[in-house]
């Protein structure tokens, strides 16, 4: 299993005093987790999300990101598949940028927003928003590698053009999409896509999802030049030695996270849609983030807690067939950048080495 | 850091509708006609709009909803509100800012069962193929005239209506229902909204200002107003300040 941050840049008001500061240190803590063997690190796309997150410009933070990491892996995503957002070719160009300034560490999520907040702010129609994220993932794979593209389709149509740069690594970037409605792991599946679960727990309902997403990916006709077999889920992380000061520190967190998410619009409940069934993170955030809790009172499978709490968790994670998760570290301010850093640090030295088959080796030969 | 209404829930309390007894029975419609408008505002205040259990939503929304009941026991009505898109913690919920009914009788029953404290209105609506309309005069004076333009057909399953927080006076003093029906669809059309006219009178303040249209929605339905099962407490966050009433309590 591989360990991740997710970079939200929730930013607590005033905002123009804290925006500065978060990203500040969300890039230091980027540049930490990159020094403690995390992974990947995502940053989110998000537009108008006052508080919930202030990064609407992610390719900017992760090339900041670049500049001053050496190994982690730089996740563009989730990028919103939209027409109204971008054209399909900006994305394509920017992440292979991207890609060459960071030496070949770029992957791309894509996505089609859930809140009305968003969509309807860039006027983007809610029964378009499937059929454009579909167009989108099967042409961005051909704008990295065809010489000459060229496209005639429902959402943009385009001449035969020279799409540059082109990504360092060979074929291209690995390719993900978040899943949140249902239904979607089947759609990841069939385009040879990787699962970016968006939902924070569960196990039983995240298992049977992983399994069905398994099954359907070996019968897949990739969008890509290869098959990106991998489940990724969200999480949040807060790691103390003390269960009591984790728990303080960490419900801070997802409290925080739950209440700045729940104050935006989700498009079903002001739009009705063929196209958005589901009411997107909301009914994760009410179940998950808000249910009863195991026996240490705190959310099931989330990984709040000392590092025996966690490694539990995170091995009950990697039984169901998660490949990945990523951390989200910070919500409107719940902890501190010391405490974050303090975390970070904690998870890497106790719980990481738990889930590293090199170390477990060395462990087993005496090394 | 949560943000919640400021909202003085004693101010003008007395025209609130006074709601005796929290266990009254539900009382179906097997024939009603919803109407649903949904804008984007810019109120002057939006925090002053909602009490402080409730908090805003990013954009804040009005919903403007109109219930056309043509037979039931408590004759024909039609029910014209104005709420704004609202969160008891992460729940969605209509904060009822004013309503206006078309029907005596039904009036009464609908103030004192579930907290409406709708005025008297002539209120029409012209269910017609290529066009929707709602219309309401107060004295012979138009309040409120909205259109839902070229219907075409959804699945009722893509329709979400949104459960109802009307603030109201009950032996305990200012109380907050929440007011959730319960609806089988027959049909459901969308279309687009087009809103001619909406006053402080119909809408029950001057602080709300319709500024981008959202949706327009149209159903037939079978709609039951449930017994009460839940109320707040107006002044805290409805996290902590809800308690099961009626036949929940």
């Amino acid at each position: 299993m591989k360990f991740g941050v997710t970079m939200v840049l929730s930013v607590p008001p005033p905002y123009r005093e804290n925006e500065a500061r978060i990203y500040r240190e969300s890039l230091e803590q980027v540049r930490i987790a990159d020094e403690l063997g995390f992974d990947q690190v995502w940053a989110v796309e998000h537009h108008f999300l006052e508080e919930y997150s202030h990064c609407s410009a992610p390719e900017i933070f992760l090339t900041a990101a670049a500049m001053q990491t050496k190994q982690i892996r730089l996740c563009h995503g989730i990028v919103v598949c939209v027409p109204q957002f971008v054209h399909p070719v900006k994305i394509a160009e920017r992440t292979a940028a991207m890609d060459i300034l960071s030496g070949g560490r770029m992957e791309l999520g894509t996505g089609r927003s859930s809140t009305w907040t968003e969509l309807g702010g860039f006027g983007g129609d809610p029964d378009d928003t499937k059929k454009s994220w579909d167009e989108f993932v099967r042409a961005i794979p051909k704008m990295w590698t065809q010489d000459v593209f060229s496209h005639e389709g429902r959402t943009f149509s385009m001449p035969p053009r020279k799409v540059l740069p082109k990504p360092v690594q060979d074929p291209h970037p690995p390719l993900w999409v978040a899943v949140t409605s249902p239904g979607t792991e089947i759609e990841a599946a069939d385009r040879g896509l990787g699962s970016m679960g968006l939902s924070f727990g569960g196990y039983e309902q995240q298992e049977k999802v992983i399994s069905e997403y398994r099954r359907r990916i070996q019968l897949c006709d990739p969008v890509g030049s290869f098959v990106n077999e991998q489940v990724n889920t969200v999480n949040f992380l807060y790691c103390h030695e003390d269960l009591k000061v984790a728990a303080a520190v960490g419900r801070r967190i997802a409290e925080g996270y739950r209440y700045s998410a729940a104050q935006q619009v989700f498009i079903r409940e002001v739009y009705p849609s063929r196209g958005y069934p589901s009411h997107g993170l909301m009914p994760s955030l009410r179940k998950e983030l808000a249910g009863p809790g195991d026996a240490s009172g705190l959310p099931e499978g989330i990984a709040i807690g000392d590092p025996d709490r966690i490694i539990k968790l995170l091995l009950r994670w990697e039984s169901v067939g998660v490949d990945r998760v990523n951390f989200i570290l910070n919500s409107a301010d719940g902890a501190t950048h010391d405490e974050i850093v303090a975390s970070l640090r904690l998870f890497a030295e106790a719980v990481m080495p738990v889930f590293d088959p090199e170390a477990a080796r060395a462990e087993k030969v005496g090394v | 850091m949560p943000v919640y209404g400021t909202l003085d829930v004693t101010a003008g309390l007395g025209d609130r509708a006074m709601v005796p007894d929290l266990s009254s029975p539900a009382m179906t419609f097997d024939d009603a006609r919803i109407l649903q408008f949904v804008y984007e505002i810019a109120p002057t205040d939006p925090l002053a709009l909602l009490p402080p259990a409730l908090h805003p939503t990013n954009p804040p929304l009005v919903y403007f909803q109109l219930i056309d009941v043509r037979d039931s026991e408590i004759g024909s009505f039609r029910l014209l509100t104005t709420r704004i898109a609202s969160r008891a913690g992460t729940r969605l919920r209509g904060f009822l800012t004013g309503a206006l009914v078309d029907g005596e009788e039904a009036r009464g029953v609908l103030d004192g069962r579930w907290g409406f404290g709708a005025k008297p209105a002539s209120i029409k609506l012209h269910p017609y193929l290529d066009v929707i309309r709602c219309t309401a005069e107060v004295d012979g004076r138009p309040v409120f005239d909205a259109s839902l333009i070229d219907p075409e057909p959804i699945s009722g399953g893509d329709l979400m209506y949104v459960a109802s927080a009307h603030l109201a006076r009950t032996a305990d003093g200012p109380t907050l229902l929440q007011v959730d029906p319960e609806f089988v669809f027959r049909k459901a059309d969308r279309g687009k909204p087009h809103l001619a006219l909406a006053t402080p009178e119909a809408m029950g303040t001057d602080a709300i200002h319709p500024v981008w249209a959202v949706s327009a929605s149209y159903t037939s339905v079978e709609l039951t107003f449930c017994e009460l099962r839940f109320a707040s407490d107006p002044t805290v966050p409805a996290l902590i300040g809800t308690v099961a009433v009626g036949a929940d309590e």
